[in-house]
């Protein structure tokens, strides 16, 4: 799964359809999720798909804001539940190749957010955007540690759900 | 106890102690734990080592660009432009920017990294061609060692600050590690003196605890003996043998003990007691369930479980055998005697205390009875000794009440046929039980002391009485042998003639020749005073008991009775009639009158005016009856004499002892 997700996420790469090429035509995709979900197939997501697929908020700080800024995306149980994930894990790349293993038990224990805005303002690249995974810190202690900082990986590009 | 105060003030300090541990403990481990957030957000070389990555990625892809002209690289160029400015965007805030805030080098030279980055932005946006890329490439150059620069800086940064943390963390580890090591040594200390607690207090409780059973061992037996005390003796009423379908309990005194005790001593008397409780035990502690017992002085208890009811008898006897074999105690021999009484369970009366009470009772029988002997209980024995009971208590207030007075049965000159005295009888007619006879109420009197007042009380009415009599009949009054002990007669005897002014001599004393037999010198001397005083003395029932001639001549009596048993066989029996002429000779010699008691037929009359008794008196002259009736007896006796009144009696009375 995991080879298949990085050869997905190099042809991605090579063939140029990048999230900041397609931020400029209306509908680029900007989400991929494959693995263990259902119908085998990878799906891929625009903006306004994942949006239709459920909202939420999450004000926190976090170790890379100043201040406490307003996320609103989709949640990442709602998410996964529209893609009818079936593994333990989610395995997260992001544009700058940065790659983090997720439990999904983590998403039925916090209300975890696959962040598309901050601030009210879609996410640019510059931005940490399109899509930032954004745990609930200031209200769960648990969670201000460097195992869950890691986990919270911005300009995410692809999931694969192991 | 010492010990255990000690005790309670350590662990009070070692308490204490574990309670600062503890809390000191908790503190470290909280600063520590500071400490190790603190490392983890000092750890910016890894940030720093991802924008080095990005930078290099920007170069590379721009560098390809610049080469191929490829429009993808022109697109992940303009992207990781994007990524790397969005990277130094956060290296300005959390610990990075605080690094960078604390080192001006660094922070100088991030502002103008940021600066030639933004500088840039019109041209990445419209990167398309690659000339322009080429200069690009000459603008960026330096991003890179800048990037790098700043690294090193917050690596070397990050070092310093994680070795101060790690030499922090040491030093609160160590301090950790004395805390526990404090903690534990304390709990280990407490628990190794809790267990030196336990052991002693172990050990008080076993000491506790023997004196416990040595308590409870004294408290159910006797310590002179070794066996069940009185205590102890109802509890042992569980026969083991199935077939032992009788309880009996036998009780045990021995005769003559404390005359052995005051005579030998204590020492002896005690050694005594456990010689016998060894003979006693082989004899009753045969079969499984039987117990003896010591009751106190020199009292013993057989717990028996029977199969037949006359084994106890059979036991009984076989003990008394035993004890009556003499014992070798300090070299010297002693024999003693026990009496014995039984009490066999009945329906009504399982219970061994309940059994102990009856055949202690039949032993006190059989002892006034006879010693040596055994004695069984039945239920007319408890009859027996509670109407003695009865009569002991009432008789305290029978002479108060008056339900005691004297009979008096009149005494006959054999040779005229005149009345010419009177004896005086007590009667006791009690209000419930009615007339109580002398030969009960009288032992009952002497042995718990009233016979004192008793006799008091007779002489006195006999000198009432007496008055009342022609002046030529004498009142004869039994005195006990309490009485002369006990030293009042004469006090009493002057008391009665003076208040009543009878002349003494017709006052007659009667004692029983007991009162000779211990010691005569004692009642000799008081009889002499009361021979002083003028009342006549009388020698009664003579020829019963330890009869001895000599009674005859220690003192001079003025009369001899002789004991009625010799007159009762006189119609049958030739000896009685020689015994009493042998008497009468005696008697004749010292000057005294006999007196034959019990005539109550013509014949025997006959007989004893033919031995030329004195006086006779019984039935055949008239019963004991009351002063009324007694007057109303002589005045018709003595109308029917033909001659006139006898003479007055001989005025010999002041002899003196013949001592």
């Amino acid at each position: 799964m995991k080879t298949i997700a990085l050869l997905f996420s190099a042809v991605l790469l090579a063939t140029g359809v990048t999230p900041f090429a397609v931020l400029a035509q209306a509908e680029a995709v900007i989400l991929t999720i494959d693995g263990a979900i259902e119908g085998g197939v990878p799906r891929d997501f625009t903006r306004s798909e994942l949006e239709a697929i459920g909202s939420g908020q999450i004000v926190t700080a976090t170790p890379w804001h100043d201040g406490s800024p307003v996320f609103e995306g989709v949640p990442m149980d709602r998410l996964l539940a529209h893609v009818g994930a079936q593994g333990t894990e989610a395995d997260v790349l992001a544009l700058n190749n940065y790659r983090t293993t997720i439990p999904l038990s983590d998403f039925s224990a916090y209300p975890v957010l696959l962040a598309l805005k901050q601030d009210g303002e879609f996410m640019s690249v510059r931005n940490k955007g399109p899509l930032f995974i954004i745990y609930p810190f200031d209200d769960f202690e648990a969670l201000r540690t460097d195992l869950y900082h890691a986990r919270s990986a911005w300009q995410v590009r692809s999931i694969t759900i192991k | 106890m010492l010990q255990f105060v000690w005790f309670r003030q350590f662990a009070v300090v070692i308490i204490v102690v574990l309670g600062i541990a503890t809390v000191l403990h908790a503190r470290v481990v909280e600063d520590t734990a500071d400490a190790v957030r603190n490392s983890m957000r000092f750890d910016v070389s890894w940030i720093g080592a991802h924008g080095r990555i990005e930078a290099a990625q920007l170069e590379a892809y721009l560098a390809r660009y610049a080469a191929l002209g490829r429009q993808a690289d022109a697109d992940n160029t303009k992207l990781y432009y994007q990524i790397l400015l969005g990277r130094l965007d956060s290296w300005s805030v959390g610990g990075y920017g605080e690094f960078l805030a604390s080192n001006p080098e660094s922070g100088r030279a991030y502002d103008e990294l940021m600066r030639l980055l933004e500088s840039v932005d019109a041209e990445m946006s419209n990167l398309d061609s690659t000339a322009t890329a080429s200069q690009l490439l000459d603008t960026l150059a330096p991003v890179g060692a800048t990037i790098e620069k700043i690294g090193a800086e917050a690596t070397d940064s990050a070092v310093n600050k994680a070795a101060a943390i790690r030499q922090t963390l040491t030093e609160k580890q160590a301090t950790q590690h004395y805390l526990v090591v404090t903690a534990l040594a304390s709990a280990a200390i407490m628990l190794i003196v809790s267990a030196f607690q336990n052991r002693t207090l172990r050990r008080a409780h076993r000491q506790v605890g023997r004196a416990a059973d040595k308590f409870a061992y004294l408290a159910h037996h006797d310590p002179l003996t070794g066996l069940a005390n009185r205590t102890a003796f109802p509890d042992t009423n569980q026969p083991t043998d199935a077939d032992a379908s009788h309880t009996a309990v036998i009780v045990f005194d021995l005769d003559g003990f404390k005359l052995i005790n005051d005579t030998w001593g204590h020492m002896f008397g005690d050694k005594l007691l456990i010689a016998a409780a060894r003979r006693l035990e082989e004899i009753i502690s045969t079969a499984p369930g039987n117990v003896v017992a010591r009751l106190g002085g020199d009292e013993f208890a057989a717990l028996l479980h029977l199969r037949d009811k006359a084994e106890a008898q059979t036991i009984a006897d076989r003990a008394l055998e035993a004890l009556k074999r003499p014992f070798e105690i300090d070299g010297s021999s002693v024999t003693i005697s026990a009496t014995a009484g039984i009490a066999i369970s009945t329906r009504q009366n399982q219970n061994a205390r309940g059994l102990l009470e009856d055949a202690d009772l039949a032993q006190s029988e059989a002892k006034a009875r006879k010693k040596g002997s055994v004695s069984v209980y039945d239920q007319s024995l408890r009859e027996m000794v509670e109407r003695r009971l009865t009569l002991e208590n009432d008789l305290r207030d029978a002479i108060g009440k008056g339900e005691i007075t004297p009979h008096y049965q009149i005494q006959v000159d054999l040779v005229t046929g005149a009345v010419v005295g009177v004896e005086a009888l007590a009667r006791w007619h009690h209000a419930q039980l009615g007339p109580i006879p002398p030969d009960e109420f009288i032992p009952i009197a002497e042995a718990s002391g009233q016979i004192v007042d008793i006799g008091k009380h007779m002489i006195a009415c006999a000198c009432k009485d007496a008055l009342r009599l022609p002046p030529n009949v004498q009142v004869a009054v039994n005195l006990s042998v309490i009485q002369i002990m006990q030293g009042e007669i004469m006090e009493t005897t002057a008391d009665a003639l003076m208040a009543t002014r009878l002349p003494p001599d017709r006052l007659k004393l009667e004692v029983t020749e007991s009162v000779m037999m211990a010691d005569p010198k004692q009642p000799i001397a008081v009889l002499s005073e009361l021979r002083y005083l003028g009342v006549s003395l009388a020698l009664d029932d003579f020829g019963t008991g330890y009869s001895s001639l000599s009674y005859l001549t220690t003192f001079h009596w003025d009369e001899i009775k002789i004991d009625r048993a010799f007159v009762n066989d006189l119609d049958t029996d030739s000896i009685g009639l020689s015994v009493i002429e042998a008497v009468l000779v005696l008697a004749k010699k010292t000057g005294a009158k006999v007196v034959v008691e019990g005539v109550e037929t013509h014949k025997q009359l006959e007989l004893l005016q033919g031995t030329g008794c004195d006086i006779g008196q019984g039935y055949f002259f008239g019963k004991p009856v009351p002063i009324d009736m007694a007057c109303a007896q002589i005045r018709e006796i003595n109308k029917a004499l033909p001659g006139q009144p006898l003479p007055a009696r001989r005025k010999d009375k002041r002899r003196q002892c013949p001592e």
